[in-house]
């Protein structure tokens, strides 16, 4: 085994270009062989340990009294103190206090609260095929998979489907500020300024986390004088110990949730079948009858939508045999952990049949901060899965799919097809 | 200690965030409350092979199987 400086040297896995034209596999794979507790440099900042063997994430993920959510947040950019209070929701916490934003949420996010949801999916999903199919030539990204998971979701906190389209494209500039095509525009950073919010302590560095408040805090209102039984309500009603959410947990929590419940299905659906197009013969399989489920566990495992959440180590610890100081940043990259060649066997191959017998890391490596959106999200995807296998097509490419500019979130800004016969 | 014993296994309510992932696997065996935490039926028993199962699928970690005289 031999490790080849050279190349370890040029791996910058905080640079949003190195994702540009793919997921940099080649990278994670010299990093697990040769260095999978790796000490990784960066530009303006301490630097911080990437974890990319499976074991370890799934390790780092249980532990939540040696690796802190709290203490330094989950993104790889370290804060100030005092953005940290502005912008601190549910994923930015460690037990118990995690557990009580959580327990408010969690029984709407069951399996059988989510069954619940199954025939709107379905009847989304129906929509927007038959009017992308009728034009015979659409993008795959953007008129199927963007619409979609942001209607599910919204008929589940209770939101009119007026405000899907506003809701997604502002969600949608969460994650796309290292994107020149799709950065939210100047007068929104100008608009963040003048209200006196630096834009880079925002949720996601970005202004639009700030319309998301706003939005927010006026369906708040709403809900103060109209109750309804859905989760808004839910939230705004939500006590502990007498005390309701405060306005700060109240509208990080209304963000995440929005965020978490459009962006991450959009890009499985996105990702899924983009797969489906390149392998051509695993599409033949699912119209052969193959199990849709664990097709859906496949495409989840493939997609990645996130490719990392971040720790802070409480104490000085050691991760498979490297010591770990206090304080220092430990990035568990589940883009490297999906494809683990210790527990996915041909971890390259997109296998609608792949019976792993370990879960993929997309939801997480276990742990309290588990997806919360874990079912929603499986149920979308076969459902998705099913409605198009039912039309007996496929798809191809008229142009080369584009990639989000990022180092967090493996979407795709355009997948041009055609639809052809099957 | 055979595969088809069966066993008896508890949720630690402190550590369960209601995922459901034991509710999916064993609907017989587990239930949600309106708290969002996994609760065992009382007279619930499970092979201690399946048991073992939905103790290593638990996310969270939050269940453990209880073991005769501890």
């Amino acid at each position: 085994m031999t490790s080849s400086p050279s190349f370890e040297t040029s791996i910058n896995l905080a640079d949003p270009a190195n994702y540009e034209a793919a997921i940099p596999h080649e990278q994670f794979a010299h990093l697990r062989r040769t260095d999978p507790v790796h000490w990784h440099a960066e530009d303006d900042g301490p630097g911080f340990w990437a974890l990319t063997k499976y074991a370890d994430i799934a390790r780092v993920s249980r532990d939540t009294k040696t690796f802190s959510s709290a203490r330094g947040f989950v993104f790889i950019e370290d804060l100030a103190p005092d953005a940290m209070e502005l912008r601190r929701s549910m994923i930015e916490t460690d037990p118990p206090e995690h557990t009580r934003l959580r327990r408010l949420v969690s029984p709407m996010f069951t399996p059988k609260a989510i069954e619940a949801y199954r025939e709107t999916a379905r009847g989304v999903a129906r929509r927007l095929l038959d009017s992308a199919f009728e034009r015979g030539e659409f993008d795959w990204a953007t008129d199927v998979c963007e619409p979609m998971p942001i209607r599910v979701f919204i008929k589940i906190m209770g939101i009119d489907e007026s405000d899907a389209d506003f809701l997604a494209q502002t969600a949608n500039q969460l994650v796309t500020v290292d994107d020149p095509d799709l950065a939210p525009p100047p007068a929104a950073y100008a608009r963040a300024l003048d209200r006196g919010f630096e834009p880079r302590h925002l949720p996601f560095r970005s202004p639009a986390a700030l319309e998301l408040f706003d939005y927010g805090r006026a369906a708040r209102e709403d809900r103060r004088r109209n109750p309804r039984d859905d989760l808004l309500t839910r939230l705004v009603q939500a006590e502990w110990e007498g005390d309701t959410l405060s306005d700060s947990e109240f509208v990080n929590f209304f963000q995440l949730l929005i965020f978490a419940g459009n962006e991450t299905t959009r890009t499985s659906l996105q990702q899924g079948m983009l797969a489906l197009i390149e392998h051509p013969e695993q599409l033949d399989l699912l119209r052969g009858g193959a199990a849709i489920p664990a097709a859906a566990e496949e495409v989840l495992r493939w997609a990645v939508p996130i490719y990392y959440f971040r720790r802070t180590a409480t104490g000085d610890t050691e991760i498979d045999g490297r010591s770990i100081a206090e304080g220092d940043k430990v990035v568990m990259y589940y883009v490297s952990g999906n494809y683990d060649e210790d527990v996915f066997e041909d971890p390259y191959t997109f296998d609608v049949r792949r019976n792993a017998g370990k879960p993929h890391l997309t939801f997480g490596g276990g742990g309290p901060h588990f997806c919360l959106g874990a079912w929603l999200a499986r149920m979308q995807v076969a459902v998705m899965l099913e409605e198009f296998v039912s039309r007996g097509v496929r798809l191809e490419l008229t142009a080369e799919p584009r990639r989000l500019r990022s180092n967090f979130a493996n979407g795709l800004k355009s997948l041009p097809v055609r639809v052809v016969p099957a | 200690m055979n595969d088809d014993d069966l066993v008896r296994v508890e949720v630690d309510a402190d550590v369960c965030v209601g995922i459901g992932a034991c509710v999916a696997a064993e609907p017989e065996a587990f239930e949600l409350g309106d708290d969002g935490v996994s609760r065992v039926h009382p007279s619930a028993q499970l092979s201690r092979v399946r048991a073992e199962t939905v103790v290593n699928n638990c996310p969270s970690g939050a269940i453990r199987v209880v073991e005769d005289g501890a």
